[in-house]
C-alpha cells in the first residue's frame, strides 16, 4: 500500500518534470535575437564554431526535437556557460544554491519558532482579542514587502547603530538581517496554517476526554493537540517552501547576499541567459523535490493522507 | 463588520478610485506628477511636501497618489489573465477527468513548483521589461492557484443533481460548466481574486524595485523605493512613503479579502465558526 503511493507519486514526477523543462524552453525560444550570440555571447562566431553549436543546440531541427536535446542536456548536467564569465552553469548554480539555502533554513527557523508559539498562544483562547491581534498580525507580515522591510532593517541596525553588516555574506552576523527580513514576511503564513491545524484537532473527541480528565487546559494542548497537529503543520511548512525561495531571490538583492535568487537578478540586468535560465530551471527542480518528499514523509508518518491524492 | 475591516474597505475603494481618476488627469495634464525641481531636491517632510520631495524635486504625495494608476493597471491585468487562464484550465481538468485531468494536473503541478517570483523572472527576462508584460507575467504565474481552486470545487460540484439533470437534458458541456457551475461556485474564485490581487501589488512593486517592472517617470511605488535606495542615509522619508503604501494597500487588500471570505465561501464559514 504505502510502496504504492510511493511508487505512483515518484511516477507522477516525471511527467512534471518534463513540463517544467518545457516552460522554460518555450522562454527560452521566445527570447528575442540569434540564438548562438543569445545563449553564447559570441556576436560573430567563426563559422567552423557556429556549425558546430548550431548541430548542438539542433537548431535547424524542429521544435520538438530541440526540446528533447534540450531535456538531455539538462539530465546530462551540460547546462551550458556564463556569458560572461564563462564558468559551466550548473557549478555556479550550486555554489549559489549553498548560500541559498544557509539563508532559507535559517529564516525557516525563526519563521517557525516564531509562527508556532503565536500559533499556540492564538489556540489556547480561539476568537479573543488575543487570538484577533495574532491574526491581524500575521496578515501585516505576509503583507509586507519584503524589499522594503529589508532597507528598513539595514537603515536602523547597520546604518545608525552600526550593529550588523549591511549585506554581503560572512559569518553569522551577516545571516541575520537577510534571515529575519525572509522570516518576517513569511511567520504568518506559518502562525495561520498551524493555528487552523490546531483547531482542527481541537474539535476531536480525545481532547474532550483528556479535559474532562482534569487536565490543565496547557497540557492538553501541549500533549494533546500540537502533538497531534505536528506532522500537519511540518507538511503545510514544507510545501511552503517555494513561496520561501520567491522571497528569497528579493532578499538577497536587497542585501548583495550572493545566492541564487540575486544570480538571476543580475543575470537579467547583464543578460546573461544561460545564467538565468538555469537558476530558473534549478529553483524549479529543488521545490519541486521538496514538495514531493514532504508528502511522501507525509504519507509514512500519517496513513489517513495515503489515499491517493491526485 | 469590524472596525478594522471597515477602514481597510476603505482603502481600497479608495485606492481603486484614485487609480481611475489619476488615469483621467493624467490624460489631461500627463506631466502633473512629474516636475522636477533639482534646487528643492530630498527635502523633508514640510507643510508644502506633506510627504517632501525624492532626489528630482518631485513631490512624494502627487507621486504616490498617481503610483494608484499603475497599481490599477497591475490588479486588472493580472487578475483577469490569472482568473480566465486558471479557472478555464481548472474547471476543465476538474470536469471531465481522466487523462485529461491527469495530463493537466502535471501542469498545474509544474506551475505551482516554480515561485511564482521567478516565472515573472523568467517572462520579464524574455520579453523585456515594462509594467504591462509584468502584468501579464505575474498573470500567468498566478494562474495556477486558481487552477488547483477552481479544480477542487469542480471535483465536488460535478456530482451535484443540478449538473446530473443538466447532462439528462442534453445540455452541453460548455454550458452546464459555465452557465449551471461556475456560477455555483463564484464566491470562492472571487475571494481568490482579492488575494492574488493583493500578492500582485507586491510582486509589481518588487519586479519595478529590480528595475524590471514600471519605468521611469511612471510613479510606481517599486521604482519610487528603487530611486530613493541610493539617498536612504539623508533622506529616509523617500523610502517610507512610498513603502508605506505598498504596505497598507496590501493589507487592506488581505483584510477584506478574509472578510470576503467569511461571507462568500460556505467552506470556510463551516471551519471557522
Amino acid at each position: 500500500m504505502i510502496l504504492s503511493y510511493v511508487a505512483y507519486r515518484v511516477l507522477l514526477y516525471i511527467p512534471t518534470l518534463l513540463v517544467i523543462f518545457f516552460i522554460v524552453f518555450s522562454l527560452v525560444k521566445l527570447l528575442p535575437g540569434d540564438p548562438i550570440v543569445v545563449m553564447y555571447g559570441e556576436l560573430a562566431p567563426p563559422p567552423e564554431v557556429r556549425k558546430a553549436l548550431e548541430e548542438k543546440l539542433g537548431l535547424d531541427k524542429p521544435f520538438i526535437i530541440q526540446f528533447l536535446l534540450y531535456t538531455y542536456r539538462i539530465l546530462t548536467g551540460d547546462w551550458g556557460k556564463s556569458v560572461h564569465t564563462g564558468e559551466p552553469i550548473l557549478e555556479l548554480v550550486i555554489r549559489r544554491f549553498t548560500a541559498t539555502l544557509e539563508l532559507t533554513v535559517a529564516s525557516l527557523a525563526i519563521a517557525s519558532a516564531t509562527g508556532i508559539t503565536l500559533a499556540y498562544i492564538a489556540v489556547m483562547r480561539p476568537n479573543s482579542i488575543v487570538d484577533r491581534f495574532i491574526g491581524i498580525l500575521s496578515m501585516a507580515g505576509y503583507s509586507m514587502p519584503v524589499f522594503w522591510w529589508g532597507m528598513i532593517l539595514i537603515f536602523i541596525f547597520a546604518v545608525n547603530l552600526k550593529l550588523l553588516p549591511p549585506g554581503g555574506r560572512g559569518g553569522l552576523e551577516s545571516l541575520i538581517l537577510p534571515s529575519l527580513t525572509l522570516a518576517t514576511v513569511n511567520f504568518g503564513m506559518i502562525a495561520r496554517v498551524s493555528r487552523a491545524a490546531m483547531l482542527e484537532v481541537y474539535s476531536q473527541d480525545f481532547v474532550m476526554a483528556a479535559r474532562s480528565r482534569g487536565l490543565s487546559e496547557r497540557r492538553v494542548v501541549v500533549l494533546y493537540v500540537m502533538r497531534n497537529a505536528a506532522v500537519a503543520i511540518a507538511t503545510l511548512v514544507g510545501l511552503r517552501f517555494g513561496i520561501l525561495m520567491g522571497g528569497a531571490v528579493i532578499t538577497e538583492t536587497v542585501f548583495n547576499y550572493p545566492g541564487v535568487g540575486r544570480m538571476i537578478v543580475d543575470g537579467i540586468l547583464a543578460r546573461d541567459y544561460p545564467v538565468v535560465f538555469g537558476g530558473v530551471v534549478f529553483v524549479a527542480l529543488v521545490v519541486m523535490t521538496v514538495n514531493l518528499v514532504v508528502d511522501l514523509l507525509y504519507a509514512i508518518l500519517d496513513p489517513r493522507a495515503r489515499v491517493t491524492r491526485v | 463588520m469590524s472596525p478594522l475591516t471597515a477602514i481597510a474597505t476603505i482603502v481600497v475603494l479608495g485606492v481603486i478610485a484614485a487609480g481611475i481618476l489619476a488615469t483621467v488627469v493624467e490624460f489631461m495634464v500627463p506631466d502633473i506628477h512629474n516636475r522636477p525641481n533639482l534646487w528643492r531636491s530630498l527635502e523633508p517632510p514640510s507643510l508644502e511636501h506633506p510627504m517632501g520631495t525624492d532626489s528630482l524635486g518631485r513631490d512624494i504625495l502627487i507621486r504616490i497618489i498617481f503610483g494608484t494608476k499603475p497599481v490599477l493597471l497591475v490588479i486588472v491585468i493580472s487578475v483577469i489573465v490569472a482568473a480566465t487562464l486558471g479557472t478555464i484550465i481548472g474547471l476543465t481538468s476538474g470536469y471531465f477527468g481522466g487523462r485529461l485531468d491527469l495530463i493537466l494536473s502535471r501542469v498545474i503541478d509544474a506551475l505551482m513548483s516554480f515561485p511564482a517570483i521567478l516565472i515573472a523572472l523568467a517572462i520579464v527576462a524574455a520579453l523585456g521589461p515594462g509594467l504591462w508584460k509584468v502584468a501579464i507575467a505575474i498573470g500567468i504565474a498566478e494562474a495556477s492557484v486558481f487552477a488547483r481552486l477552481s479544480r477542487g470545487l469542480m471535483i465536488v460540484e460535478k456530482e451535484q443533481l443540478y449538473v446530473q439533470a443538466g447532462k439528462a437534458i442534453g445540455a452541453s458541456s460548455t454550458r452546464i460548466i459555465f452557465r449551471h457551475i461556475l456560477p455555483n461556485i463564484a464566491g470562492p474564485i472571487i475571494v481568490q481574486a482579492t488575494f492574488t490581487a493583493a500578492s500582485a501589488i507586491l510582486w509589481e512593486a518588487a519586479l519595478s524595485f529590480l528595475g524590471l517592472g514600471a519605468q521611469p517617470p511612471t510613479p510606481s511605488w517599486g521604482l519610487m523605493l528603487y530611486e530613493a535606495k541610493e539617498y536612504m542615509r539623508v533622506a529616509p522619508h523617500a523610502t517610507v512613503f512610498p513603502g508605506l503604501a505598498i504596505f497598507v494597500t496590501v493589507l487592506s487588500f488581505n483584510i477584506v479579502g478574509e472578510a470576503l471570505r467569511d461571507t462568500l465561501d460556505p467552506r470556510f464559514r463551516k471551519v471557522m465558526r
